[in-house]
């Protein structure tokens, strides 16, 4: 309680208050643009936070953090161009809305599970980050294997509309998972010499490709195109979700929150994982499941609290064991030692006002781009307006300089242009292009994994039912597979 | 073993186009694309990244924005050049200056900094 | 009349360009420096870069803006360092042992040559060490060379890739010591500790600066750490050599500037990288960040690098551990 209340009062400085505000302001501008992911902006911070107190300095990282992960929803949601693949399962749903002139209300329900989701993650980091920790633990290369499948399920959630066409787009991404250099060999594959390619197809340019730059050509491309659907008015609903909405999606946000604080725990399994599976189970568990893609607000409840709780979820092993759960902690690890701080047990003793200051500063980071969000989506809203003829090259020339500042690599752009003009064609012939990104994200994590298990276990596929847990992750993936093939049988009867 | 992954993928894909192909009716046909337009606009944006390395990010993206309002959009002149200038300075002050993301500069390498 | 003309302003363009080259040296750095990163933002390499940059720009009086360029495990960043207008204004980190084994480990793809790049100065050395479970059946090297002489490929210990520092250095252990292990390749330290804490592996070989918060905390047990000599952030670990297993590996990172750079401008980035290893502050940062510092300037830093290639291209041409 002591560490609280230090905690409380190192919160009540105008320095802190400034840092936070500043932060939180910042992490949603490079939220917002394409390209600047959260990684980037948290290691931009890095040398400004060395000067800086230790509890200022976290304050700052914490803020950019959690604001950034947010910030990126509101683009998903208004253009369709979503900044890292945290927010694609956001776009699906938030984008038909901004069609239809309720591109605010869709930012109120994503600001309210971003909220949300972030609230509970760092509740439970407060309340039972070791026992977490330990249990992420638990999960081994079995077993990160057995989850990516489950992860690929979830693409059934995604293409329920055209299972074949969307099973074609998932094996293209399996497909285009397969580049780059053998890790348990070192040997390039399907590279054709591109040194550009040895680490995989990436990933950020995929999606930019496939979202932002279609986007560009679908609104430049008709002669009078624009966000806005004809006859559509703006705001008709009003600029906030209802009441009854959010009632109504209470059930999937707080499972999401808890899907996402869990998934975010284990290092290494990424935040799309979170949102999409939050996702697949918002849909499997509607009423109205045929609604999902259309514009359903329960969509966006259920990505962004999943993806905005990830961010609490990976703090669980970067604070209790050190050990970070994607590349914005590894920053996270960077700032604490330089710090003097050990991450482990030490923080929540020796340390206690210090990490205390970080998590209640998470908290009121959230709280503040919530305030932020709902004030803005008014206004922000308006961009819908804009004829496609300016939004297009704008989008276009913000999908260049964005994949360029990935790793200064015009290879980068030219793929992000290839799969642009991919992924508008894909969407004319009506394939889906979230299938085809999930597989490209999820296919490398599956094979490294599968491999890895192999090798240790000595080529034994015995090693896949040694644990209670892979058996519980078998079981989740037969009951996600058989569930639809059931519930459609029935309907046919 | 990947390799046969993608085989076995490959194969069952085809299987399933052909044996969909005729039930899925095209049953929300879009409106045809401007193939003039649609040129004209790729090779706009070919030119620009083409351009983006040796003559410079601060000619290509001004240009570009230019000539897609100009053409595609029947935006007028004046009002083009100011959208086209206002928004390239943007991208400069949040990208280079503020974000130290340094832009290919091409020729203007003797003026900008950075 | 015509001549004259001619040659008074072919003597002023010569005067020009003289002066501008010797301008150039004396007023250098007149603009910003760009400081090339083989690795992603946040990572230990651009860490220290963004550190050093910092300090840099003071010893420089100019802005000195770190650019990431990360891929195939640093080549493309060297290869664009390599390619670089020689003046000075681009420099780069790189690090040893991988910037000196692509030329000949990808020969065939790889973009660069070390004859392209000169080197400057190294900065950081983290050496490798090779830890299991703190409540785990090994504690001393002695007993886990035993265990695994007597088991042949059954011990799992993890690296970070095939061809990098770690795996090049289990497999001089493993020549040396006359063992087989079963190597697993993970994509980062931090999912090898992760498996190693929960028990999936059974070794883990990485350097320092990633796992001594978890060797300091006691969560995990380090057997011995592959330098010359004990190191005041692991104080309690023993070395290789104290245990009679003589091996030393590391990753080292230091700066270099694309060949061709005039010698006075070289001059000055070296004076300048010295000026920010001397200074107290940049050293209390790296103490911080567990990073052991081991400045070895110009000359001699060449050959550093050049005596690490000999000895890894021995290796190489006896066994290599890419096979096509």
């Amino acid at each position: 309680m002591d560490n609280v209340l230090i905690a409380l009062s190192n919160l009540a400085s105008i320095d802190a208050v400034i840092t936070l505000l500043i932060g939180t302001l910042a992490g949603m501008m490079i939220g917002m643009l394409p390209g600047l992911s959260s990684t980037m902006g948290v290691a931009l911070c890095i040398p400004i936070t060395f000067n800086m107190p230790p509890e200022l300095a976290l304050i700052l990282l914490g803020a950019v953090y959690v604001s950034s992960v947010y910030g990126g929803s509101i683009t998903a949601i208004l253009l369709r161009t979503p900044g890292t693949d945290a927010s694609i399962a956001t776009a699906l749903d938030g984008y038909p809305l901004a069609s239809k002139g309720r591109g605010s209300e869709a930012i109120g329900m994503a600001t309210l599970s971003s909220l949300f989701g972030g609230t509970v993650s760092v509740i439970i980091l407060i309340a039972v980050a070791p026992l977490l920790s330990k249990i992420a633990l638990a999960f081994g290369p079995q077993e990160y294997a057995l989850l990516a499948i489950f992860g690929l399920v979830t693409i059934i959630g995604v293409v329920s509309d055209n299972p074949a066409k969307g099973l074609v787009a998932a094996l293209a991404g399996l497909a285009l998972g397969l580049v780059g250099l053998d890790s348990f060999t070192g040997v390039p594959r399907f590279t054709f010499g591109h040194s550009e390619l040895f680490d995989g197809v990436p990933l950020l340019p995929v999606l930019i490709g496939l979202f932002s730059v279609s986007q560009a050509f679908n609104l430049c491309i008709p002669a009078e195109a624009g966000v806005l659907k004809k006859d559509s008015i703006v705001n008709v609903h009003g600029h906030l979700p209802l009441i009854s909405d959010i009632k109504r999606c209470f059930r999937s946000m707080a499972r999401s929150s808890l899907i996402g604080t869990f998934i975010g725990a284990l290092p290494g399994a990424g935040t799309s994982i979170a949102a999409f599976i939050s996702y697949n189970e918002a849909r499997r568990k509607s009423k109205n499941p045929e609604n999902f893609g259309k514009g359903e607000l329960e969509g966006i409840a259920a990505s962004e609290s999943a993806n905005n709780a990830v961010t609490g979820g990976t703090l669980i092993p970067t604070l209790t064991l050190g050990i970070p759960g994607n590349a914005v902690t590894a920053v996270f690890v960077g700032g604490l030692t330089i710090h003097g701080m050990i991450p482990g047990p030490d923080l929540f003793t020796n340390f206690a006002d210090i990490t205390y200051t970080l998590l209640i500063s998470l908290l009121i980071a959230n709280v503040l781009f919530a305030v932020m969000g709902i004030a803005l989506s008014k206004y922000l809203v308006n961009v819908t307006k804009i004829p496609g003829s300016i939004l297009g090259p704008i989008i276009l020339i913000f999908s260049i300089v964005g994949t360029y500042a990935l790793r200064n690599e015009l290879f980068d752009v030219w793929l992000a242009a290839a799969f642009g003009l991919i992924g508008y064609f894909m969407e004319r012939w009506k394939y889906p292009t979230a299938p085809l990104v999930i597989a490209l994200i999820l296919g490398p994590i599956l094979e490294v994994n599968f491999r890895r298990s192999m090798q240790i276990s000595n080529w034994d596929y015995s090693t896949f039912f040694d644990s209670y847990l892979s058996l519980a992750i078998i079981s989740l993936v037969v009951l996600s597979v058989a569930y639809p093939l059931w519930k459609a049988w029935q309907k046919k009867r | 073993m990947p390799v046969s992954i993608a085989v076995l993928g490959l194969i069952t894909s085809l299987i399933l186009i052909v044996q969909k192909k005729p039930s899925v009716a095209d049953e929300e046909i879009p409106h045809p694309i401007n193939w003039r337009r649609f040129l004209l606009w790729c090779a706009l944006s070919v030119i620009a990244i083409a351009a983006i390395q040796d003559i410079g990010s601060f000619i290509a993206i001004p240009s570009f924005l230019f000539f897609s309002f100009y053409l595609l959009g029947k935006i007028e002149v004046k009002k083009s050049i100011l959208i086209s200038l206002i928004f390239t300075a943007f991208i400069y002050f949040t990208f280079v200056q503020l974000l130290e993301v340094p832009l290919p500069n091409g020729i203007l390498s003797d003026w900008l900094d950075i | 009349m015509f001549k004259k003309a001619f040659l008074s302003a072919s003597a002023a363009i010569l005067v020009g360009t003289l002066t501008a080259g010797s301008a150039m040296a004396a007023d250098f750095p007149s603009k910003p420096i760009k400081m090339v990163v083989a690795f992603g933002a946040g990572g230990s390499t651009d860490t220290m870069a963004r550190i050093f940059a910092k300090y840099a720009e003071k010893h420089l009086g100019e802005r000195v803006i770190v650019v990431n360029k990360p891929g195939a495990g640093g080549e493309l960043g060297w290869t664009f360092l390599a390619n670089s207008k020689a003046d000075g204004y681009t420099i780069g980190l790189i690090n040893s042992p991988v910037v000196e084994v692509y030329p000949f480990t990808r020969a065939e793809t790889v973009g660069y040559s070390m004859d392209d790049i000169r080197p400057l100065v190294n900065v950081v050395t983290d050496p490798g060490v090779l830890a299991v479970k703190a409540d785990g059946p090994f504690q001393t090297l002695t007993d886990f060379i035993e265990f695994v002489q007597s088991h042949p490929n059954e011990v799992t210990v993890s690296h970070e890739g095939i061809g990098g520092d770690d795996h090049l250095a289990m497999m001089s252990f493993a020549n040396k010591t006359n063992t087989e292990m079963n190597m697993v390749s993970f994509s980062s330290n931090a999912e090898a500790t992760a498996a190693l804490l929960g028990g999936h592996i059974d070794a883990f070989e990485g350097n320092m600066s990633e796992v001594s918060a978890q060797i300091n905390s006691g969560t995990i047990k380090a057997l011995a750490v592959w330098s010359p000599e004990r190191l005041d952030a692991i104080a309690d670990v023993p070395t290789g050599a104290e245990q009679n297993v003589d091996l030393i590996a590391a990753a080292s990172r230091g700066l270099a500037v694309p060949a061709g750079v005039p010698d006075d401008v070289y001059q000055k980035l070296v004076d300048a990288s010295e000026a920010v290893i001397n200074d107290e502050e940049f050293k209390q940062e790296l103490v911080k960040l567990n990073m052991p510092l081991n400045p070895i300037y110009g000359s001699e830093y060449v050959d550093f690098l050049q005596d690490s290639h000999d000895s890894l291209k021995a290796i190489w041409d006896v066994n290599p551990w890419v096979k096509d």
